[in-house]
């Protein structure tokens, strides 16, 4: 399908008639910490003046905390995410990146996981280039780029007076033919602004030489670096649960009289507890051990499982490390 | 992307026997019951897997299966309790009749399969044991023996009092099919067994490597020990197969905590040749 335009004075109709379409739209908003996806009526305000959300996307589909079973005396029983369709509005393209790395931790062959799998058939992902990357953006050296499509299912483009839309997926195909009264045909013009958009985006987007990582990491197995890069972390975790790529859990139970719930929460690889058995053994018992696996699994592992690095250079980490540890210098370094 | 079964939800099962297994009585072995023949009918394991074990409200554990896929009707973990583990001490406070939930079979195998016609060389110590007494009650069927060559079979544990399935040892012992070697660590006052750290002992009965493979579980340092008289006796690396622990949240490759390198014991474990242990170990993993 050929890509389509909506006037920005369409867009609240655009969003009116997508409500109609699925049970819950999301998109974002203002609020008073920032630019948040949260739910959509008729009345809201879209604003796609941000970089990107504080909270990576990997929330909708994998929330921080979920119920995955109950259980009480007769046994088990599994829980299933809402039987409702979902629109996203908004999403980043190294977000919408993120998915597609997800796909393939969450959904093979062998085992798949029902929770994430099912929001993820229910969910429409509109994504928006980026026409103003952040400083901590690296998208580009790392497979991704602020107009990257891969993962998402429409791709949007914010013209300022106009947007131009183009499927990416069959599914974002079926929803552009849905709504195709709301579209007209770009112009040339529109054409034009969106290309130059585009080229201008990628050139703002900053560098780091990462191409090399998971073959420069094949050397970097004991090296003295982990420690040096170790040394001012925390261990608080923030880069695990703001990375929209990382997806560890633990499940926990809450017990309530004779039944109670089984709930699946966030976890960190840069917790100590992670890996400590009962017996006290613990096979990452030093903060070098964890940081290594954080970056050997995202730079390392992940090419080697899934020939793909699992970081889409979101900069999340960067910004929000209380030590200011940050991965492009991390990835400098190993490649040094 | 279609649906699929859940990989979290575990099947009930009832504590049908419980057997104490050592003097310091931290070590007893369950034997479990499905509730649902649909459950039961769908649980066929092969000797070298795990499952996890689910008590509601405390948690899970994995544990390596000790019963031999042939062992129609239920399914037997031998679990060692630790003060510090919330689900080992639940369940040891368990009794018969009492109901769990269990999840599995998950991981992989002993290649038993590939093995046919070959010697085998089972080394064992300790609680480490459990998924060898699998291989070994498996091999020793009736239609499956006489598809392997000899079977030696090497135990040692810490005291007399620290040995797993004593009586069935002692029935091994007997028979003339395999060759049973029981040793430990230190005797006591009744034993008139062998005495001798695993290691040494197998430097002493220097079971043969050719056309043999060798299957081997123990505590870190034993296993780190037995390693150099294999290769001695020439079993090559990827001829001694071994069998890892580690801490696990959903058993099937994607809470992400027991990865050895790019591995995931669940999942491509937690059976590895030495090879890819000894490929572990120079790459500091």
């Amino acid at each position: 399908m050929p890509s389509v335009a909506l006037d920005s004075k369409n867009l609240k109709s655009f969003v009116a008639s997508t409500l109609k379409q699925a049970e819950r739209v999301r998109g974002p908003v203002k609020d008073k910490t920032g630019t948040v996806l949260a739910d959509l009526s008729a009345k809201s305000e879209l604003a796609f003046d941000f970089a990107n959300f504080k909270l990576p996307i990997k929330r909708e589909f994998f929330p921080q905390c979920e119920v995955i079973s109950r259980f009480d005396a007769t046994g088990s029983r599994a829980e299933s995410p809402a039987d409702e369709a979902v629109v996203i509005f908004g999403v980043r393209p190294c977000d919408t990146l993120s998915l597609s790395f997800l796909d393939k931790v969450f959904v093979d062959e062998q085992y798949s996981d029902p929770y994430y799998q099912k929001r993820r058939d229910n969910t429409l992902v509109v994504s928006m280039a980026c026409n103003s990357p952040a400083a901590t953006c690296f998208c580009t050296s790392i497979g991704g780029s602020p107009n990257s499509t891969k993962g998402s299912d429409v791709m949007m483009f914010n013209l300022g007076n106009s947007f131009v839309l183009e499927s990416v997926s069959k599914k974002g195909e079926a929803f552009l033919k849905k709504n195709q009264k709301m579209f007209r045909d770009p112009t040339p013009k529109e054409l034009q602004k969106r290309k130059q958009q585009e080229e201008a985006a990628e050139k703002q987007v900053g560098k780091v030489n990462a191409s090399a990582t998971p073959a420069s990491l094949l050397k970097k197995n004991d090296s003295a670096l982990w420690d040096e890069i170790a040394e001012t972390c925390l261990s608080c975790g923030a880069c695990t649960f703001l990375c929209p790529t990382c997806h560890c859990f633990d499940f926990y139970d809450e017990k309530q009289g004779d039944g109670g719930t089984r709930v699946r929460v966030h976890d960190a690889c840069m917790f100590a507890t992670f890996t400590r058995e009962a017996s006290g053994h613990n096979p990452r018992g030093l903060k070098r051990d964890r940081m290594r696996q954080r970056i050997m699994h995202k730079f390392s592992y992940a090419a080697e499982n899934f020939n793909e690095m699992f970081c889409v250079g979101c900069g999340r980490c960067i910004v929000n490390c209380p030590s200011n540890i940050d991965i492009r210098e991390t990835i400098t370094k190993v490649n040094a | 992307m279609s649906a699929t079964i859940n990989p979290y939800v575990p099947a009930r099962v009832q504590i049908e026997k419980v057997t104490l297994e050592n003097d310091e009585k931290d070590l007893k072995t369950f034997r479990f019951a499905f509730c649902d023949k649909q459950d039961e009918a769908k649980f066929n394991h092969e000797c070298g897997q795990f499952a996890m074990l689910s008590i509601a409200g405390v948690g899970e554990i994995p544990i390596g299966i000790a019963s031999s896929p042939l062992d129609k009707g239920y399914v037997e973990f031998t679990v060692k309790r630790y003060p510090t583990g919330l689900v080992t001490s639940a369940l040891h406070d368990m009794s018969e009749g009492d109901i769990i939930g269990l999840r599995g079979p998950l991981g992989n195998s002993f290649p038993l399969e590939s093995l046919k016609g070959k010697n085998i060389l089972i080394v064992g110590g300790g609680f480490a044991f459990t998924t060898l007494r699998a291989t070994i009650r498996y091999l020793l069927s009736d239609g499956i023996r006489n598809q392997y060559k000899n079977i030696t079979i090497l135990y040692g544990a810490r005291s007399p009092g620290e040995l797993l399935y004593k009586a069935e040892l002692e029935a091994w012992q007997k028979r003339s099919d395999i060759t049973t070697i029981v040793t430990v660590d230190k005797g006591d006052y009744a034993w008139k067994g062998r005495v001798g750290l695993v290691p040494v002992v197998l430097k002493e009965i220097a079971p043969s490597a050719a056309d043999a493979v060798c299957i081997v579980c123990g505590p870190p340092i034993m296993l780190k020990f037995t390693m150099p008289p294999l290769m001695e006796l020439g079993f090559s690396p990827n001829n001694i197969l071994t069998s890892l622990e580690r801490k696990m949240t959903c058993g099937v490759g994607k809470c992400g905590r027991c990865n050895v390198g790019s591995k995931y014991v669940c999942k491509d474990g937690p059976v590895f040749p030495y090879s890819k242990i000894k490929e572990f170990e120079d790459r500091g993993l």
